[in-house]
Protein backbone atom coordinates (compact mmCIF):
# COMPACT_ATOMS: atom_id res chain seq x y z
CA UNK A 1 0.00 0.00 0.00
CA UNK A 2 1.86 2.91 -1.26
CA UNK A 3 0.81 6.22 -1.27
CA UNK A 4 0.89 8.76 -4.20
CA UNK A 5 3.00 11.09 -1.85
CA UNK A 6 5.92 8.64 -0.67
CA UNK A 7 6.38 7.69 -4.29
CA UNK A 8 6.50 11.39 -5.30
CA UNK A 9 8.87 12.67 -2.64
CA UNK A 10 11.47 9.52 -3.74
CA UNK A 11 11.40 10.66 -7.62
CA UNK A 12 11.69 14.39 -6.59
CA UNK A 13 14.80 13.55 -4.57
CA UNK A 14 16.09 11.33 -7.73
CA UNK A 15 15.78 14.37 -9.78
CA UNK A 16 17.51 16.65 -7.18
CA UNK A 17 14.02 18.69 -7.16
CA UNK A 18 13.31 17.75 -3.42
CA UNK A 19 11.05 21.16 -2.65
CA UNK A 20 9.14 20.75 -6.08
CA UNK A 21 10.45 23.84 -7.61
CA UNK A 22 11.05 22.72 -11.11
CA UNK A 23 7.61 20.38 -11.40
CA UNK A 24 5.13 20.83 -8.12
CA UNK A 25 4.24 17.76 -6.30
CA UNK A 26 1.03 17.71 -7.80
CA UNK A 27 2.12 17.59 -11.79
CA UNK A 28 4.11 14.53 -10.51
CA UNK A 29 1.04 13.30 -9.29
CA UNK A 30 -0.42 13.66 -12.76
CA UNK A 31 2.62 11.39 -14.23
CA UNK A 32 2.27 8.79 -11.52
CA UNK A 33 -1.39 8.02 -12.66
CA UNK A 34 -0.77 8.06 -16.09
CA UNK A 35 2.58 5.66 -15.80
CA UNK A 36 0.43 3.70 -13.65
CA UNK A 37 -2.13 3.23 -15.74
CA UNK A 38 0.58 1.75 -18.75
CA UNK A 39 2.13 -0.43 -16.46
CA UNK A 40 -1.63 -1.69 -15.48
CA UNK A 41 -2.63 -2.81 -18.70
CA UNK A 42 0.96 -4.03 -19.81
CA UNK A 43 1.53 -6.18 -17.13
CA UNK A 44 -2.19 -7.50 -17.18
CA UNK A 45 -3.10 -6.57 -13.73
CA UNK A 46 -6.83 -5.40 -12.21
CA UNK A 47 -8.36 -7.67 -13.84
CA UNK A 48 -11.97 -8.27 -13.15
CA UNK A 49 -14.97 -10.11 -14.38
CA UNK A 50 -17.99 -8.73 -16.04
CA UNK A 51 -21.34 -11.40 -17.00
CA UNK A 52 -23.16 -10.51 -19.94
CA UNK A 53 -25.96 -11.78 -21.91
CA UNK A 54 -25.28 -12.57 -25.74
CA UNK A 55 -28.10 -11.95 -28.29
CA UNK A 56 -29.07 -14.89 -30.88
CA UNK A 57 -27.44 -14.37 -34.33
CA UNK A 58 -24.99 -11.53 -32.87
CA UNK A 59 -21.68 -11.30 -33.74
CA UNK A 60 -20.19 -7.73 -32.93
CA UNK A 61 -20.50 -6.13 -29.87
CA UNK A 62 -19.70 -2.01 -28.77
CA UNK A 63 -16.41 -2.31 -25.95
CA UNK A 64 -16.44 1.00 -23.96
CA UNK A 65 -13.31 1.61 -24.28
CA UNK A 66 -13.51 3.92 -20.84
CA UNK A 67 -14.13 1.18 -18.92
CA UNK A 68 -12.52 -1.39 -20.42
CA UNK A 69 -8.23 -1.23 -21.17
CA UNK A 70 -7.99 -4.28 -22.50
CA UNK A 71 -9.60 -7.45 -22.92
CA UNK A 72 -8.05 -10.44 -21.22
CA UNK A 73 -10.22 -13.62 -22.07
CA UNK A 74 -13.91 -14.57 -22.27
CA UNK A 75 -15.87 -17.18 -21.34
CA UNK A 76 -19.04 -18.90 -22.34
CA UNK A 77 -21.72 -20.53 -20.24
CA UNK A 78 -22.32 -21.48 -16.39
CA UNK A 79 -19.05 -23.73 -16.73
CA UNK A 80 -17.48 -21.08 -17.51
CA UNK A 81 -15.37 -22.88 -20.87
CA UNK A 82 -13.10 -20.35 -22.37
CA UNK A 83 -13.47 -19.27 -25.73
CA UNK A 84 -10.23 -18.88 -27.81
CA UNK A 85 -8.88 -15.06 -29.13
CA UNK A 86 -8.37 -14.78 -32.65
CA UNK A 87 -7.72 -12.31 -34.66
CA UNK A 88 -10.78 -10.70 -36.78
CA UNK A 89 -9.23 -10.02 -39.85
CA UNK A 90 -8.55 -13.97 -39.95
CA UNK A 91 -12.52 -15.40 -39.76
CA UNK A 92 -13.18 -14.73 -43.51
CA UNK A 93 -10.34 -18.07 -43.88
CA UNK A 94 -12.54 -19.83 -41.97
CA UNK A 95 -15.61 -19.27 -43.28
CA UNK A 96 -16.29 -16.16 -46.13
CA UNK A 97 -20.20 -15.98 -44.43
CA UNK A 98 -19.08 -15.91 -40.73
CA UNK A 99 -20.50 -12.29 -40.74
CA UNK A 100 -23.91 -13.99 -40.32
CA UNK A 101 -23.25 -17.29 -39.49
CA UNK A 102 -25.05 -19.21 -36.79
CA UNK A 103 -25.57 -21.98 -35.07
CA UNK A 104 -28.41 -23.96 -36.00
CA UNK A 105 -30.17 -26.14 -33.38
CA UNK A 106 -28.40 -29.87 -33.65
CA UNK A 107 -24.93 -28.47 -35.39
CA UNK A 108 -21.59 -29.08 -34.44
CA UNK A 109 -20.08 -27.46 -32.79
CA UNK A 110 -22.88 -26.68 -30.38
CA UNK A 111 -20.95 -22.91 -28.85
CA UNK A 112 -19.30 -20.44 -29.16
CA UNK A 113 -15.62 -21.09 -29.85
CA UNK A 114 -13.54 -17.94 -30.55
CA UNK A 115 -13.63 -13.54 -29.76
CA UNK A 116 -11.50 -11.71 -31.75
CA UNK A 117 -10.95 -7.44 -30.55
CA UNK A 118 -11.69 -5.52 -33.72
CA UNK A 119 -10.31 -1.93 -32.21
CA UNK A 120 -10.80 -0.39 -28.71
CA UNK A 121 -14.36 -0.57 -29.33
CA UNK A 122 -15.71 -3.85 -31.20
CA UNK A 123 -15.65 -6.96 -30.09
CA UNK A 124 -16.66 -10.21 -31.93
CA UNK A 125 -18.19 -13.36 -30.29
CA UNK A 126 -18.50 -16.08 -32.64
CA UNK A 127 -20.41 -18.11 -34.08
CA UNK A 128 -23.47 -16.96 -32.37
CA UNK A 129 -26.42 -19.05 -31.64
CA UNK A 130 -29.65 -18.62 -33.64
CA UNK A 131 -31.89 -18.90 -31.31
CA UNK A 132 -30.89 -18.67 -27.61
CA UNK A 133 -29.16 -16.16 -25.51
CA UNK A 134 -25.76 -17.01 -24.11
CA UNK A 135 -23.78 -16.14 -20.58
CA UNK A 136 -20.49 -15.06 -21.25
CA UNK A 137 -18.10 -13.94 -18.80
CA UNK A 138 -15.77 -11.03 -19.85
CA UNK A 139 -12.38 -10.78 -18.13
CA UNK A 140 -10.98 -7.38 -18.85
CA UNK A 141 -8.73 -4.73 -17.23
CA UNK A 142 -9.98 -1.76 -15.25
CA UNK A 143 -8.73 1.62 -15.18
CA UNK A 144 -6.52 2.09 -12.07
CA UNK A 145 -8.09 4.67 -9.63
CA UNK A 146 -6.68 7.88 -10.17
CA UNK A 147 -3.89 9.25 -8.47
CA UNK A 148 -4.65 12.96 -7.60
CA UNK A 149 -3.32 13.76 -4.26
CA UNK A 150 -0.90 13.04 -1.72
CA UNK A 151 -2.50 10.22 -0.01
CA UNK A 152 -3.97 8.38 -3.13
CA UNK A 153 -2.85 4.28 -2.74
CA UNK A 154 -1.70 3.28 -5.95
CA UNK A 155 -3.09 -0.20 -7.28
CA UNK A 156 -0.03 -0.97 -8.75
CA UNK A 157 1.83 -3.77 -6.67
CA UNK A 158 4.84 -2.66 -4.62
CA UNK A 159 7.63 -4.94 -6.82
CA UNK A 160 6.07 -2.96 -10.00
CA UNK A 161 7.24 0.57 -8.63
CA UNK A 162 10.86 0.80 -9.61
CA UNK A 163 9.51 0.31 -12.82
CA UNK A 164 6.99 3.39 -12.35
CA UNK A 165 9.41 5.26 -10.66
CA UNK A 166 12.14 5.23 -13.26
CA UNK A 167 9.92 6.07 -15.87
CA UNK A 168 8.56 9.47 -13.90
CA UNK A 169 12.29 10.25 -13.46
CA UNK A 170 13.33 9.91 -17.24
CA UNK A 171 10.67 12.23 -18.00
CA UNK A 172 10.96 14.47 -15.07
CA UNK A 173 15.25 14.76 -15.97
CA UNK A 174 13.68 15.60 -19.65
CA UNK A 175 11.43 17.75 -18.73
CA UNK A 176 14.31 20.07 -17.16
CA UNK A 177 16.81 19.39 -19.77
CA UNK A 178 19.07 17.43 -17.87
CA UNK A 179 19.30 15.35 -20.73
CA UNK A 180 22.51 13.55 -20.19
CA UNK A 181 21.16 12.44 -16.42
CA UNK A 182 17.76 11.39 -18.82
CA UNK A 183 20.18 9.24 -21.05
CA UNK A 184 21.74 7.29 -17.81
CA UNK A 185 18.28 7.16 -16.56
CA UNK A 186 16.94 5.95 -19.50
CA UNK A 187 19.61 3.05 -19.90
CA UNK A 188 17.62 1.38 -17.32
CA UNK A 189 14.26 1.14 -19.31
CA UNK A 190 15.72 0.14 -22.35
CA UNK A 191 16.68 -4.12 -22.72
CA UNK A 192 19.87 -4.38 -22.64
CA UNK A 193 21.68 -5.82 -25.88
CA UNK A 194 24.01 -8.82 -25.71
CA UNK A 195 27.48 -8.48 -26.12
CA UNK B 1 -10.29 8.03 -23.06
CA UNK B 2 -8.12 11.24 -23.73
CA UNK B 3 -8.93 13.75 -26.41
CA UNK B 4 -6.65 16.10 -28.46
CA UNK B 5 -6.48 18.66 -26.19
CA UNK B 6 -5.83 16.72 -23.23
CA UNK B 7 -3.03 14.90 -24.88
CA UNK B 8 -1.41 18.68 -26.61
CA UNK B 9 -1.51 20.15 -22.96
CA UNK B 10 0.27 16.61 -21.45
CA UNK B 11 3.26 17.55 -24.38
CA UNK B 12 3.36 21.40 -23.66
CA UNK B 13 3.56 20.31 -19.88
CA UNK B 14 6.37 17.86 -20.50
CA UNK B 15 8.23 19.96 -22.89
CA UNK B 16 9.02 23.13 -20.09
CA UNK B 17 9.13 25.40 -23.32
CA UNK B 18 6.46 27.45 -25.34
CA UNK B 19 4.98 25.30 -28.33
CA UNK B 20 2.20 26.73 -30.92
CA UNK B 21 -0.51 23.88 -30.24
CA UNK B 22 -1.02 24.01 -33.93
CA UNK B 23 2.00 22.25 -34.63
CA UNK B 24 1.54 19.89 -31.89
CA UNK B 25 -1.99 19.46 -33.11
CA UNK B 26 -0.47 18.30 -36.40
CA UNK B 27 2.38 16.08 -34.57
CA UNK B 28 -0.90 14.44 -32.49
CA UNK B 29 -3.12 13.62 -35.63
CA UNK B 30 0.11 12.29 -37.17
CA UNK B 31 0.64 9.81 -34.56
CA UNK B 32 -2.51 8.44 -34.10
CA UNK B 33 -3.39 7.99 -37.94
CA UNK B 34 -0.34 5.97 -37.38
CA UNK B 35 -1.31 3.82 -34.86
CA UNK B 36 -2.67 0.11 -35.58
CA UNK B 37 -5.77 -0.56 -36.29
CA UNK B 38 -6.23 -2.39 -32.76
CA UNK B 39 -5.24 0.44 -31.03
CA UNK B 40 -8.11 2.78 -31.87
CA UNK B 41 -11.87 3.77 -32.44
CA UNK B 42 -13.58 1.65 -34.99
CA UNK B 43 -17.25 1.31 -35.88
CA UNK B 44 -19.53 -0.84 -38.28
CA UNK B 45 -22.22 1.14 -40.48
CA UNK B 46 -25.43 -0.69 -42.15
CA UNK B 47 -25.97 0.77 -45.87
CA UNK B 48 -28.79 0.45 -47.62
CA UNK B 49 -28.31 -1.22 -50.74
CA UNK B 50 -30.42 -0.26 -54.11
CA UNK B 51 -30.98 -2.59 -56.85
CA UNK B 52 -28.37 -1.19 -60.16
CA UNK B 53 -26.55 0.93 -57.36
CA UNK B 54 -22.62 -0.12 -57.19
CA UNK B 55 -21.30 3.13 -55.81
CA UNK B 56 -21.38 3.86 -52.15
CA UNK B 57 -20.38 7.32 -49.97
CA UNK B 58 -18.31 6.33 -46.88
CA UNK B 59 -19.95 7.18 -43.55
CA UNK B 60 -18.78 11.04 -42.56
CA UNK B 61 -16.80 9.69 -39.62
CA UNK B 62 -14.79 7.02 -41.54
CA UNK B 63 -10.65 7.58 -42.16
CA UNK B 64 -9.97 3.84 -43.21
CA UNK B 65 -12.17 1.39 -44.73
CA UNK B 66 -11.46 -2.24 -42.56
CA UNK B 67 -13.40 -4.92 -44.43
CA UNK B 68 -16.22 -4.65 -46.03
CA UNK B 69 -19.88 -7.45 -46.34
CA UNK B 70 -22.67 -7.71 -48.66
CA UNK B 71 -25.63 -9.91 -47.06
CA UNK B 72 -24.48 -12.07 -45.23
CA UNK B 73 -20.70 -12.67 -46.46
CA UNK B 74 -17.32 -10.84 -46.15
CA UNK B 75 -16.31 -9.36 -49.52
CA UNK B 76 -12.67 -8.92 -50.45
CA UNK B 77 -10.77 -5.95 -51.71
CA UNK B 78 -9.91 -6.25 -55.65
CA UNK B 79 -7.68 -3.46 -56.86
CA UNK B 80 -8.73 -2.08 -60.52
CA UNK B 81 -6.26 -3.22 -62.44
CA UNK B 82 -6.66 -6.97 -61.40
CA UNK B 83 -10.18 -6.94 -61.97
CA UNK B 84 -9.25 -5.79 -65.22
CA UNK B 85 -6.88 -8.09 -65.94
CA UNK B 86 -9.82 -11.03 -64.90
CA UNK B 87 -12.83 -9.26 -66.71
CA UNK B 88 -12.05 -6.67 -69.24
CA UNK B 89 -15.96 -5.44 -68.64
CA UNK B 90 -16.71 -5.86 -65.39
CA UNK B 91 -17.45 -2.62 -64.51
CA UNK B 92 -20.98 -3.44 -66.37
CA UNK B 93 -21.08 -6.96 -64.63
CA UNK B 94 -24.10 -7.86 -62.48
CA UNK B 95 -24.67 -10.65 -59.68
CA UNK B 96 -23.46 -11.35 -56.13
CA UNK B 97 -20.80 -9.01 -55.23
CA UNK B 98 -17.89 -10.95 -54.10
CA UNK B 99 -15.53 -7.82 -54.28
CA UNK B 100 -15.47 -4.19 -53.01
CA UNK B 101 -13.23 -1.57 -54.96
CA UNK B 102 -11.77 1.81 -53.03
CA UNK B 103 -12.44 5.62 -54.07
CA UNK B 104 -12.40 4.17 -57.86
CA UNK B 105 -15.33 6.49 -59.01
CA UNK B 106 -14.70 9.39 -56.30
CA UNK B 107 -12.35 9.54 -53.05
CA UNK B 108 -14.26 8.30 -50.23
CA UNK B 109 -16.79 5.87 -52.20
CA UNK B 110 -17.20 2.04 -52.07
CA UNK B 111 -17.83 0.77 -55.31
CA UNK B 112 -19.20 -3.08 -54.97
CA UNK B 113 -18.52 -5.67 -57.76
CA UNK B 114 -20.31 -6.96 -59.24
CA UNK B 115 -23.44 -4.86 -59.24
CA UNK B 116 -26.29 -5.78 -57.27
CA UNK B 117 -29.34 -6.55 -58.73
CA UNK B 118 -31.54 -7.20 -55.48
CA UNK B 119 -32.41 -4.18 -52.74
CA UNK B 120 -31.51 -5.20 -49.37
CA UNK B 121 -34.05 -4.95 -46.44
CA UNK B 122 -34.83 -1.72 -45.44
CA UNK B 123 -32.52 -0.86 -42.58
CA UNK B 124 -34.19 0.53 -38.85
CA UNK B 125 -32.78 3.11 -37.13
CA UNK B 126 -31.11 2.57 -34.52
CA UNK B 127 -29.50 -0.19 -36.38
CA UNK B 128 -29.09 -3.56 -35.31
CA UNK B 129 -26.63 -6.54 -35.51
CA UNK B 130 -28.32 -8.93 -34.14
CA UNK B 131 -31.99 -11.19 -35.26
CA UNK B 132 -33.28 -8.01 -36.78
CA UNK B 133 -30.62 -7.42 -39.07
CA UNK B 134 -31.36 -5.86 -42.40
CA UNK B 135 -30.36 -8.82 -44.96
CA UNK B 136 -29.20 -7.65 -48.27
CA UNK B 137 -27.20 -4.49 -47.31
CA UNK B 138 -23.65 -3.46 -46.95
CA UNK B 139 -21.78 -2.86 -43.99
CA UNK B 140 -18.64 -1.22 -43.33
CA UNK B 141 -16.17 -1.84 -40.54
CA UNK B 142 -14.08 1.32 -40.30
CA UNK B 143 -11.49 3.15 -38.49
CA UNK B 144 -13.49 6.23 -36.95
CA UNK B 145 -12.26 9.99 -37.34
CA UNK B 146 -12.61 9.85 -33.32
CA UNK B 147 -9.30 10.92 -32.50
CA UNK B 148 -9.01 10.35 -28.96
CA UNK B 149 -7.10 7.05 -27.53
CA UNK B 150 -6.63 5.16 -24.66
CA UNK B 151 -5.33 6.29 -21.19
CA UNK B 152 -2.44 3.97 -21.67
CA UNK B 153 -1.48 5.37 -25.23
CA UNK B 154 -1.06 9.46 -23.41
CA UNK B 155 2.41 9.15 -22.33
CA UNK B 156 4.01 7.44 -26.05
CA UNK B 157 1.95 9.21 -27.72
CA UNK B 158 3.46 12.82 -26.06
CA UNK B 159 6.93 11.45 -26.35
CA UNK B 160 6.42 10.66 -29.86
CA UNK B 161 4.63 14.28 -30.29
CA UNK B 162 8.05 15.76 -28.86
CA UNK B 163 10.66 14.02 -30.51
CA UNK B 164 9.15 14.96 -33.76
CA UNK B 165 9.21 18.89 -32.56
CA UNK B 166 12.33 18.62 -30.81
CA UNK B 167 13.81 17.75 -34.25
CA UNK B 168 12.67 20.48 -35.75
CA UNK B 169 14.42 23.08 -37.37
CA UNK B 170 13.28 26.06 -34.54
CA UNK B 171 14.58 28.02 -31.47
CA UNK B 172 14.29 25.17 -29.26
CA UNK B 173 15.35 22.31 -31.50
CA UNK B 174 17.43 19.88 -29.35
CA UNK B 175 18.69 16.54 -31.14
CA UNK B 176 19.56 14.76 -28.36
CA UNK B 177 16.26 15.43 -26.55
CA UNK B 178 14.14 14.32 -29.53
CA UNK B 179 16.17 11.32 -29.61
CA UNK B 180 15.96 10.71 -25.92
CA UNK B 181 12.03 11.12 -26.80
CA UNK B 182 11.58 8.63 -29.29
CA UNK B 183 13.40 6.16 -27.33
CA UNK B 184 10.89 6.82 -24.33
CA UNK B 185 7.96 6.40 -27.05
CA UNK B 186 9.11 3.16 -27.81
CA UNK B 187 10.50 1.89 -24.66
CA UNK B 188 6.53 3.08 -23.36
CA UNK B 189 4.53 1.39 -25.95
CA UNK B 190 6.47 -1.86 -25.36
CA UNK B 191 5.78 -1.99 -21.84
CA UNK B 192 1.99 -1.02 -22.68
CA UNK B 193 1.66 -3.45 -25.32
CA UNK B 194 0.57 -5.65 -26.38
CA UNK B 195 -2.06 -4.40 -28.48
Amino acid sequence: MTTALEVATLVLERVRDPEGVATTINQVYDLIDRVQVLLVRGLGLMARDRTFSSEPDQTLYPVDPDETLQILDLFQGAVNRRLSPCRWAQMIQVRRDWWRYSILDGEVPETMQVWAPVGTSLLVMWPPSDTFAEIVTVREQQRPAMVTEASSVLDLPDEHLPLLQDIVEVLLLLRTKHVEAAEIAMGRLEPQKEE
Amino acid sequence: MSNQAQNVELANFLALTSMTDTQLDAYYVESVLALQDSQVQVAASIIEVGSGVFVYDWPEDCIRILTAFYANKELTRAPVHQLDLQQRDWRSETGIPVHYVLNHEAERTVRLYPIPLLDGDPVPFPTDFGSSYPDGNLVLLYVTDNLDVPDWLDLPIACAILAKEFSRESSHCDKKAAELYLRLATVLRGIGGPP
